[in-house]
Parts: structure tokens; C-alpha cells; sequence
């Protein structure tokens, strides 16, 4: 029964759709916890580890085999009413979930699984033969291995189910009465009982010593391979041969409209024929672009889904009450932005569940209800994808922040106290800023906040929080729909192109000379109430500044704004940014053509602006010093 | 018929199944193959479609594959197609259950192409003896 086993395609179309499915069924089971009786969804639980079951039987995965039609077992009892869940039985079947992960997980890494914990099995065998789970002793080896004897003889007793199946496939296809089949079928079925193994009896010889540890089962976590594969509906992927082919037939007119241009024929139908085939292209390359794009979307509930699960074994680890509410599951995102958004969320709903969700006797006592709340949920606004995750605990307060800052030396008194509240709540994301005390088994992993910041960052995309005191924390994550193509605003200096990326771009605002003081040594400008400093790009990319900008583009860096002083403009456009190979220069995300064919450098804003100024405001505005 | 003519489909909620399912009827030399992800997009596919062979899964959501099979029966242009259940099921209920909605054979996962071949073979010369 070796068909499959060697086969690493098959595999990973297994762990892809099998662990997508185990996701759900890791949401149904959270879902169960409420509503213990619900039929639909313990036949979806049910169906969810025959289908694993099934797969992996065919990949020869016997391990998994045998969990999976265990628990399979037990939630058919469950079904048929003949046993109650109750929340020791729960953990079983949660602990079995995460088995199952682990061997979706060895599988991935290594092309094998190693046994499941045989104190699971065992605890699962003794649950379906309808005895109580003394979960306190798990721990212990003794208790952990072997099954009882009752449980070993239940167990025999279901595997003593399986059937001759020639046998039966004679009766099955060679008696036309149906009611003679079933007593034929039945019959069969009584006599072929006692020749069947004992599972339990294979699975001790097969495995010696598995006495699995279950601290040691998230070591490998790290192993685990990127999928690169997609599914795409076909729909779209026929709408992108549909274009292509259009592209193909408007480029034949435009072929045929150059010789005629080459041939002197230059009358006004010919040019107005070229205009036309010019603009059809120009939209048939923009609806290419977005169909290609949208071949590339993948629903943002993909990775939702994995989180309820481990919001209720936080929420149990840390002895509180919360519920983890999704929505917006079906706002679509490139495939490489929902993969990579998936350590930065981890953190985020970690942090809402460890720092911003109180204990319940600190929620009772504050008025609050004892069930704390952590929404996940996405939508489109415009041409962004607004991840928000908002929590209904304790809050942040900006002056512990800055007092937290200042005690950690990460800023002094003075420039803690220049920050608005905004810019405060803004610290968490400061590197070094997680404190000891913070460190707990939940959040404190090594990754802080400001990684969490600089992966979104990667993608073009931006954070905000919002905190009230006392009353919850809100982040919300903006993120480009695409990262293949930037909006960006061309800008001048002298006579050299850059492009700034459009999601920074607040306004475009003159600067006058006089607008220009100097403040501390240091270039400001006011607009609207508010002091802004003025870097000049001249000065960022250090170029001489033969003349005083003259324009000013108003952007919102992370932590501050910033006028970037400009000599001119060109307009916005969409760019393909190309990486630039060899060189490496700061501040250059890569490059791009311009519609005449020259280069344009794209400006990777945060990492110029983390650079320290060279500006001289005496130098740069004369006037103004 | 010869292989390559036969059309089968193949009706499974889990594509892995269904390509697993796929690649051993080629191992057998059957290259006409469609696939139905529940019992519901299967019958409207053998509907529209001449299939000749109907490999189906049992447990799916929206329409089960023993449903399917009752579905095929009831329907006088479908009811003597041929129809093999596969399950990962070896309860008896579940075949006298098939065996009364007269299923054409019963296979349990996991098989092989030999296994396959044999219950193929089988029911096409039950076919040939009737017809």
C-alpha cells in the first residue's frame, strides 16, 4: 500500500487542504465549547478527521491514521448521543488537534511523523469505551501507558468490525434482493470478526518506547516549509487568457499601424487609428494588471481561522475569560501579505489577550462584564485592507509610556514629554521597549512590538493604536492591496526624478522662505497650528542644494510628520518597482521607468528619514536663519 | 470501450483525494476522467455529461455520496450507471446501507491501483452479462 508514500507533490497538496481543515475543525471545536449538543457541528468535526483519515491512509501515514480515526470514533459517539462531552474530554480532543498538527507539521518538515503521544491514545480509547478520565494522571508514566483492559478489548472489539471484503463485494454485486444482501453482508461480516488484528496490538510493535513528552512537541514549529503553491478559481485565471489574448490582438493593429507609419502614410486616420489602439491597450494592460493581481488574492479568513483556537488555550493558560470575534473574512489580500501578516497578528491578538484583557476579578471589579473581548476583522477602505484587532481591556495610558520610555533610556525626560498622547501610545513600538516585567510565557517570545512594526512596514503598510484608558486598545493595520504595483508621488530635485510612495503623502503645500524658522538649530514650518520640521530631499540623499525648494510634501512617517522640501513635481503614477541587484544604497527601495524611459529611484522614506539630518537651516533657507 | 474512451467521474470534497483517486485510474490506462466536489455538483454534471463510470466518496457535505447514489437510481437516464463507493468506512451498516441503494461495488480507503483495477474489472463484466 505504498503508492503514494514517496510522493512530495501529493504531500503537500495533503498538508495544504488537510491543514486547512484542521483549522476548522480547531474554530468548530472552540465553537462546540458553547454549544455542547450542537448536531452540525460534531458530524463537521466528525467528517473533518475521516476526511484527514482518509488522505493519510493513502499516503501511508499509520500514525495519523490511527489518531484521527480514534478521535473519529469518539465524536461518532458524540453524534449518536452515547456519550457527553464534558471539559476533561474536551482537552483530550483539543490535545488530539494538536497532535494532529505536530504530524502535519513533521510531515512538512521531514516527510514523517513521529507516534502520537500514546497517553493521548490512551485517554482517547478510554473515553470511547465510556470511562472516566483521570486527566490529573496523564502525567504520570503509569498511567500513561498501556491502556486497560476493558479499553483494549472495546477497541478490538470495533476493528473486529472489518470485513472480508471480497466476500462481501460477492454479495454486494451478485444478489439482486436487497434484503437478501444485508443478511448475506451480515453474515460475512460475523465470520470475518475474529481474524481481524488488534489495532492496539500493532500499534505497541510498531512504535517501541513512543512514550511521547507533550512539553517537547512544539520544538519543531520552526520547521515548518512555505507553501508556494495557489489554488485559483478558474474563473479568473480564464479572465487573464481572456486579456491576454485581447493585448495579443491590439498589438497586431499597432504592428500594422507602424508599417503604415513607416511607410509615410501619416494622414489623420491613421493617427486617430494609433490613438485609439494606444488607449484600448492602455486599458487592457490596466485590467491585465488587476486580473492578475486578483489571481493572487487570497481571503484574509485563511488566517483568521487559526486564531480563535489559540486564543482560547491563552485565555486557559492564563486564567482569563475571552472570546475571540472575527469578521471580514472574506476581504481578499495578496497571498504573500496574508503569509506574511501572520506573526505580526499572532503577536497582536497575543498582546490584546495578555496585556489588554484584565483577569475577571479585575474586569468585576472595574463594572466590566467578566468575558473579556478581542475583535479580528478586516475590510477594504479605498484602495487599502484595514486589519483592525481592538480589545475591550484595560487600555494604555500615554504617561506610563513615556515614563516607561524614560526609565528604560530610550528617550529622555525632554523629548518623552515633546510626545502628543498619539506619538506616546506610538513608544510600544520603540525596539527595546517590552519590559521584564512584561515578559510573560505568552507574549514575551523575543519578538517585540517593533517587530511587529517593521513587518508591516515591509509590506507598505501602516499602524496606528488608538487606546482609551480603561476601556480598550485599538490597532488597526493598513496594508496596500498589492505589493506588485506602488502608488507613488514623482518628485524633483533639480532635474532628477524620485518617487516617494503615495501611502506616506499627506498634502502638497508651497513653502515661502519666510514660512521657514529655525528652531533649535533645526528647519520648521508651520501649517495649520501644527510645527512641523523641514527635511530637504537634496539633503536626505546628500546633494548640494543649489536652489531653495520651493514645494513641500507634507508625509506621515511612523512616529511623526515631516515636510520634505522638493524643488518640483511630476505627478503620480503606478510602479513595478525592480530591486536594484548589486548596489544596495540607502534609502533606495529600487528603481522604475518612467513613462520617456528614464529611471526613477524609489525612496524607502523610513529608512532616509532614520538617517541623521544633514540640514543646515542657515545654509538651506538663507532668509529664514 | 476501450480505456482511454470511458469517462469517469470522480466526486470527493477533498481534492487530495480526488487526485489521488485520479492518478490511479491513469495508472490503470483510464485518461477520460472529470471530477464533482459533492454529490449535488456530481448530479449536474452526470446530467448534462455521458459519463460512463461513477467513483464516489461518502461522506460530503451538501449531498453525500450515498445520497448521490440514490439520486442515480431514481433518475431513468442515469439508473444503470455504474457507481463504486469508496469510504474510509468499514461498517457494516454503511455497506448493507449501499448494497440496498444498490451500489455498484464498495471500496475502502486506502486502496491501491490493483485493488482498483480488480473491482473495476468486476463490475464492467457484471455490466457486459447484463447488457
Amino acid at each position: 500500500m505504498s503508492d503514494f508514500s514517496g510522493d512530495q507533490e501529493l504531500l503537500k497538496e495533503f498538508l495544504t487542504e488537510a491543514g486547512e481543515l484542521l483549522a476548522d475543525v480547531d474554530n468548530k471545536l472552540v465553537e462546540l465549547e458553547r454549544r455542547q449538543d450542537d448536531p452540525a457541528l460534531l458530524n463537521h468535526i466528525f467528517r473533518g478527521f475521516h476526511t484527514i483519515k482518509g488522505g493519510a491512509g493513502f499516503l501511508c501515514v499509520q500514525p495519523l491514521v490511527d489518531l484521527c480515526h480514534l478521535t473519529e470514533n469518539l465524536f461518532d459517539l458524540l453524534r449518536n448521543g452515547s456519550l457527553k462531552l464534558d471539559p476533561a474530554l474536551m482537552d483530550v480532543i483539543m490535545s488530539a488537534t494538536g497532535s494532529v498538527r505536530d504530524m502535519f507539521d513533521g510531515l512538512a518538515a521531514s516527510g514523517h511523523s513521529g507516534p502520537a503521544d500514546p497517553a493521548l491514545l490512551a485517554d482517547l480509547e478510554r473515553a470511547i469505551s465510556g470511562e472516566p478520565l483521570a486527566r490529573a494522571a496523564v502525567a504520570t508514566p503509569a498511567a500513561a501507558t498501556p491502556p486497560s483492559a476493558p479499553a483494549a478489548a472495546m477497541a478490538a472489539g470495533k476493528e473486529g468490525e472489518a470485513v472480508d471484503w471480497p466476500a462481501l463485494y460477492g454479495a454486494l454485486t451478485g444478489v439482486p434482493a436487497p434484503a437478501a444482501v444485508a443478511q448475506a453482508a451480515g453474515a460475512t461480516v460475523a465470520e470475518a470478526a475474529p481474524a481481524a488484528p488488534s489495532p492496539l496490538g500493532r500499534r505497541d510493535t510498531d512504535q517501541p518506547g513512543a512514550r511521547g513528552e507533550r512539553s517537547g512537541r512544539r520544538d519543531n514549529d520552526k520547521l515548518v516549509v512555505k507553501d508556494n503553491t495557489i489554488r485559483i478559481d478558474t474563473a479568473r485565471l480564464d479572465q487573464v487568457l481572456n486579456l491576454s489574448g485581447e493585448i495579443g490582438l491590439t498589438k497586431n493593429r499597432l504592428t500594422c499601424l507602424r508599417t503604415e507609419i513607416m511607410q509615410g502614410k501619416t494622414s489623420t486616420e491613421v493617427f486617430r487609428a494609433l490613438d485609439e489602439a494606444v488607449s484600448q491597450l492602455d486599458l487592457l494592460v490596466g485590467d491585465l494588471q488587476n486580473a492578475v493581481m486578483k489571481t493572487r488574492m487570497q481571503p484574509v479568513g485563511r488566517l483568521f481561522q487559526k486564531y480563535p483556537r489559540m486564543a482560547r488555550d491563552l485565555a486557559r493558560q492564563l486564567g482569563k475569560d475571552l472570546d475571540l470575534e472575527l469578521s471580514g473574512e472574506e476581504t481578499e489580500l495578496d497571498k504573500t501579505m496574508v503569509e506574511e501578516l501572520n506573526d505580526p497578528l499572532v503577536h497582536l491578538v497575543r498582546n490584546a489577550a495578555d496585556h489588554g484583557i484584565e483577569s475577571p476579578e479585575d474586569r468585576r471589579a472595574a463594572g466590566k462584564p467578566e468575558k473579556g473581548t478581542v475583535r479580528l476583522s478586516a475590510r477594504q477602505a479605498g484602495d487599502h485592507i484595514v486589519i483592525e484587532i481592538s480589545d475591550d481591556g484595560r487600555g494604555m495610558r500615554p504617561d506610563v509610556l513615556r515614563r516607561k520610555a524614560v526609565e528604560k533610556g530610550l528617550l529622555d525626560i525632554e523629548a518623552a514629554s515633546a510626545l502628543d498622547d498619539r506619538q506616546a501610545l506610538h513608544l510600544i513600538f520603540m525596539p527595546g521597549f517590552s519590559t521584564k516585567e512584561e515578559v510573560s510565557s505568552v507574549s514575551g517570545r523575543g519578538v517585540g512590538m517593533d517587530v511587529v512594526k517593521s513587518n508591516i512596514q515591509k509590506l507598505n503598510g501602516r499602524i496606528e493604536i488608538a487606546s482609551e484608558p480603561g476601556s480598550g486598545t485599538r490597532i488597526s493595520i493598513a496594508l496596500p492591496l498589492t505589493l506588485a504595483i506602488l502608488p507613488v508621488l514623482v518628485v524633483r530635485v533639480g532635474d532628477q526624478p524620485f518617487a516617494v510612495p503615495l501611502s506616506m503623502v499627506r498634502e502638497i503645500i508651497p513653502i515661502r522662505a519666510n514660512e521657514v524658522q529655525a528652531v533649535s538649530g533645526r528647519a520648521t514650518m508651520v501649517v495649520r497650528d501644527e510645527v512641523l520640521p523641514v527635511r530637504s530631499l537634496s539633503g536626505l540623499i546628500g546633494w548640494p542644494q543649489p536652489m531653495q525648494p520651493r514645494y513641500g510634501v507634507l508625509l506621515q512617517a511612523s512616529l511623526s510628520s515631516l515636510v520634505l522640501a522638493v524643488d518640483g513635481f511630476i505627478g503620480r503614477d503606478d510602479v513595478v518597482i525592480k530591486p536594484l541587484d548589486q548596489i544596495k544604497p540607502k534609502g533606495v527601495a529600487g528603481a522604475t521607468l518612467a513613462g520617456d524611459g528614464s529611471v526613477v529611484l524609489v525612496l524607502d522614506m523610513e529608512a532616509l528619514l532614520s538617517e541623521p539630518g544633514h540640514d543646515d537651516p542657515a545654509t538651506m533657507f538663507a532668509q529664514a536663519a | 470501450m476501450s480505456k482511454e474512451n470511458m469517462k469517469f467521474l470522480v466526486v470527493d470534497d477533498f481534492s487530495t483525494m480526488r487526485r489521488i483517486v485520479r492518478n490511479l485510474l491513469k495508472e490503470l490506462g483510464f485518461t477520460n476522467i472529470e471530477e464533482a466536489e459533492d454529490g449535488a455538483v456530481a448530479l449536474a454534471k452526470l446530467k448534462s455529461g455521458s459519463f460512463d463510470f461513477v467513483i464516489s466518496d461518502w461522506n460530503m457535505p451538501n449531498m453525500t455520496g450515498i445520497e448521490l447514489l440514490r439520486a442515480i437510481r431514481g433518475d431513468a437516464a442515469l439508473s444503470s450507471l455504474p457507481v463504486l463507493m469508496i469510504t474510509a468506512e468499514a461498517k457494516k451498516e454503511n455497506i448493507i446501507e449501499a448494497a440496498q441503494a444498490k451500489a455498484s461495488g464498495y471500496i475502502v480507503k486506502p486502496f491501491t491501483a490493483a485493488v482498483l483495477d480488480e473491482k473495476l474489472s468486476k463490475i464492467l463484466k457484471t455490466m457486459e452479462k447484463v447488457g
